[in-house]
């Protein structure tokens, strides 16, 4: 039974299909794992085993049937970002340390509709702000790879429970890079799909424009997989694009011969790492040796992306936190003695200080007297930002380069220092500005941490981002790396 | 530029969070390398160039203004710390 937690997820249907193993064995070999080695990464705020168990119960009875889907009877972690009936849903807060939801988010029904099963919600930083998980209400989670450095966030637990293979796959969300430098951290594959995929509907909000939910996996190929069933319209969201259902894995194998891929040369600059530099410099030209032509491209406003995404998501941040109001669900503060003191010391109590720093901040964008220089200033650069990636993808398929400057770094190593900690984003802010689709992949290893690399497409062509990145995988084995052994299993 | 102790008092007034008088100086501190850090979006001139709010232009579908679902309203209250005859409570907000 152990080897199953190596399995893709493909091993893992074919022995729930030929009954090697049912999926209350698997689950329950999941749940095992997590109560031993939790304890250790704490990727998990909540653990669903009575739930989960019954799911799995449920999705034998399906697999005995003839009626299993192709994840069902699969175990899966939940960001605690996505909102759970009958099952708490805190997204990393004080703030709703108590909250449940009355009813699902898109991406949890439909999971459930596929059988999936759901081992538990994961650790984040709190309300997604955050980089390192530092922020999350429950302490961080730590990465498996060296639990004394962070592991990334904001989708930080789910990035560690699949490193700690914990979990086969998991849900994640990225604002401005909160699914591909976890992802990056932990060693693992993430995609942040195009702005509109996947339904921001039970997703609860932090910077509406640019949040934007995906998978979670330790490859592509199961990436593709968990995309296909959380991926499609959605009426109950917005701003859900119109595209219906798709299989994302139906083109995995494509050739990516004559593909074209550039090199934006602004990632490439004097902060990177030089030894990440060197490890997406190899993998760049292992790309080039299965067919790709490589093409040096310029971003030219790459410099000015990190500030103008805290102006954005600092604003759309202030105005959705302003729904906790102590009122109607959520923290409240004992004994308020005026309305006003209602809200404030319910807000100052439930909030924690990144969260407090950025709804302030955000205010300040948004009053009046300084919206012009600010809030209005960062939407004009989004849309020079927007003209890079649609000029450069007239003469190119994909956008190469690494997903974070750094490899991951100790905890608290920016607790006093919150700009440092913004710039470790600029590499992925960026296409959460633009709204486009974007993928980490493990590319190598330094001091013996993962490196990702960060590969970008053009809007809604998933299928070809996903293709490139199976093939790369196809032909190495870092994605096969895993922890276990330091983590005393 | 800077952030005061004024302009911090005034967005935690806006914002309605409460702040700890000995906190204020830290507040200032930091916000202030934060507000100079988004400065940097002033090196550039943008005169000429339309404000982008969304990164996909094609938004906000809307539906016709008919009751979908059953009523929900117990459902959403189940959850609320202070409650009286279906209606949320707060202390009194009129004379």
């Amino acid at each position: 039974m152990h080897d199953v937690i190596l399995s893709t997820v493909s091993t893992l249907k074919e022995g729930l299909l030929s009954k090697k193993y049912s999926s209350v064995e698997l689950t329950t070999e999941y749940l095992d794992r997590i109560a031993t080695i939790d304890t250790s990464t704490n990727s998990f705020i909540t653990v669903c085993e009575e739930e989960a168990l019954r799911q799995a119960a449920r999705a034998d009875e399906l697999i005995k049937q003839g009626k299993a889907g192709v994840l069902t009877g699969i175990p899966y972690a939940n960001k605690d970002i996505f909102c759970t009936k009958n099952i708490r849903t805190t997204c990393g807060s004080k703030m709703l340390d108590n909250f449940i939801a009355p009813y699902n988010a898109t991406v949890v029904e439909k999971c459930m509709d596929a059988g999936m099963v759901m081992l538990g919600k994961t650790n984040m930083d709190e309300f997604a702000m955050g980089s390192s998980n530092e922020t999350s209400y429950y302490g961080r989670a730590n990465n498996p790879w060296d639990l004394t450095r962070v592991s990334g966030g904001s989708s930080g637990g789910s990035a560690a429970a699949i490193a700690a293979r914990l979990a086969p796959l998991a849900t994640g969300s990225d604002t401005g890079g909160s699914i591909r430098q976890p992802s990056a951290f932990c060693g693992i594959s993430g995609l942040k799909p195009t702005y509109g995929r996947v339904s921001r509907y039970g997703m609860i909000a932090f910077g509406s424009s640019l949040d934007q939910g995906g998978p979670m996996a330790h490859c592509v190929e199961d990436l593709a997989l968990l995309l296909s069933v959380i991926a499609g319209h959605d009426h109950k969201d917005s701003t859900s694009n119109k595209r219906g259902p798709e299989d994302f894995s139906r083109h995995l194998n494509k050739s990516i011969k004559s593909k074209v891929i550039g090199i934006p040369k602004e990632y490439f600059s004097n902060n990177l790492n030089p030894e990440i530099q060197i490890i997406i410099d190899e993998a760049i030209k292992h790309i080039e040796k299965l067919g790709a032509k490589i093409k040096d491209v310029s971003l030219p406003s790459t410099s000015l992306v990190v500030p103008t995404y805290y102006v954005l998501a600092s604003a759309e941040c202030s105005s959705n936190m302003s729904r906790y109001d102590g009122v109607r669900f959520g923290h409240r503060c004992e004994d308020p003695n005026s309305i006003d003191d209602l809200y404030e010391r319910s807000r100052a109590e439930g909030f924690g200080d990144e969260v407090k720093r950025r709804i302030l901040m955000g205010t300040y964008a948004l009053s009046s007297g300084y919206y012009d220089a600010y809030y209005e200033k960062a939407q004009k650069i989004r849309r020079l930002v927007k003209n890079d990636y649609i000029s450069v993808f007239k003469d190119v398929d994909f956008l190469i380069g690494p997903t974070c400057p750094s490899i991951a770094f100790h905890a608290e190593t920016f607790a006093h220092d919150p700009v440092q900690m913004y710039l470790s984003d600029v590499y992925t802010v960026s296409a959460n500005l633009a709204g486009l689709p974007s993928l980490s992949l493990p590319a190598g290893f330094t001091q013996g941490m993962p490196v990702g690399m960060q590969i970008t497409g053009n809007y809604f062509k998933e299928s070809e981002l996903l293709s490139l990145g199976h093939a790369y995988q196809t032909n190495t084995d870092w994605h096969n790396r895993y922890t276990t052994e330091k983590l005393g299993r | 530029m800077s952030i005061s102790s004024k302009n911090v008092e005034e967005m935690a007034r806006l914002a309605r969070i409460s702040i700890n008088s000995k906190d204020i100086p830290s507040y200032c501190e930091q916000l202030s390398k934060i507000l100079n850090f988004m400065n940097e979006m002033q090196s550039i001139d943008t005169d000429t160039i339309e404000p982008l709010a969304h990164p996909i232009e094609e938004i906000n579908a809307t539906r016709a203004d008919v009751v979908t679902e059953a009523d929900t309203r117990q459902n959403a209250h189940q959850y609320a710390n202070h409650m009286l005859d279906n209606f949320y409570t707060v202390p009194q907000v009129i004379d």
